[in-house]
């Protein structure tokens, strides 16, 4: 005998991720989802911005590793509640993953949520969170061919991070191609250049970050209004 | 690298039609992979001869069938039914 599913394959992942999305937006908590390289900076980039977006936003952090705590660690540090994935192996983070990092979190404490996740330019990219908003960051040490290699990463990125700037007189990284491979593979995407070390740009890619969360403060209080009719 | 994830995922569902339709053994499964998902047609067929074995769908013949876009679908599954007895 035949059955006809036609059914996504992912659907069980994909149910989940409704249901936290769902969650979220019930406590009007703004998801970013931050993705990269291993190396390209993610942590330090969080341990940079933070100082920039707290007090005034309350921060919450789910850190996404194979194996350690380490990142966790240094953004705990900050005073910042952190909960530590450890996906033992697996290269992404799912929903059922988020979900229990959820569950660990005071949500009703918490304004803006950003999801680190593993290291890693293929996998992730095809791992909706419900996120309201993808961070893509790339640093000039992985070169800028990376956009053209790897594009389902970073063709749905609403900001793409150019970090390690500072290093830009001593590596071959050609900008000005950066900029024309992006511009044309996602052309609504914002473009930041940053440097974690010397904290240059760190205030502009805040107020992006304030940004995205006063546009989805926005959209959550239009819904409402929406649903009161 | 996410292959086998998603072959665990197909498994499931692969599985619980199965028993839901009865079936002693799946003989073939049918799924549609678009092109701009980054999901690797070898790795694939990799992770389903493995993962399968030791289940109903082991040996089961496993067709990819390529799209332009972003499906990731089940499309069909096909199987031995159990035989029924009287009622149906």
């Amino acid at each position: 005998m035949k059955i006809d599913i036609n059914q996504r394959i992912l659907s069980a992942h994909e149910a989940k991720t409704a249901q936290n999305k769902q969650m979220l937006a019930a406590k009007r908590i703004v998801t970013i989802n931050l993705m990269g390289s291993p190396g390209a900076g993610k942590t330090s980039l969080l341990e940079g911005v933070m100082a920039l977006l707290s007090p005034e936003l309350r921060v919450a952090v789910i850190e996404g590793d194979l194996f350690t705590t380490k990142d966790a660690e240094r953004v705990a540090a900050l005073g910042i509640p952190t909960v530590q994935i450890n996906t033992r192996g697996a290269c992404h983070l799912d929903g059922n993953m988020i979900e229990g990092a959820l569950a660990q979190l005071a949500l009703a404490e918490i304004d803006l949520l950003i999801i680190e996740n593993i290291g890693n330019l293929v996998c992730p990219a095809e791992f909706d969170l419900g996120e309201d908003f993808r961070l893509c960051l790339l640093s000039v040490t992985e070169g800028e061919d990376k956009i053209t290699k790897y594009p389902l990463m970073f063709k749905d990125a609403n900001a793409v991070v150019l970090n390690k700037v500072d290093l830009l007189p001593y590596v071959d990284f050609a900008l000005e191609q950066f900029y024309q491979d992006l511009t044309l593979l996602n052309p609504q995407a914002s473009i930041l250049e940053v440097s974690c070390r010397t904290a240059a740009g760190l205030t502009e890619l805040a107020g992006w970050i304030k940004q995205c969360v006063a546009a989805k403060r926005q959209e959550l209080a239009q819904a409402v209004i929406h649903e009161k009719g | 690298m996410h292959e086998v994830s998603i072959i665990q995922s197909l498994m499931d569902q692969v599985e619980r039609f199965g028993a839901e339709y009865s079936m002693t053994k799946v003989t073939r499964v049918v799924v549609r992979i678009g092109d701009q998902t980054g999901v690797c047609k070898e790795s694939l067929q990799f992770a389903f001869a493995a993962i399968s074995q030791g289940t109903l769908v082991e040996g089961a013949e496993f067709v990819i069938e390529r799209t332009p876009d972003r499906e990731l679908d089940l499309q069909t599954i096909e199987g031995e039914q159990e035989e029924t007895t009287g009622e149906n």
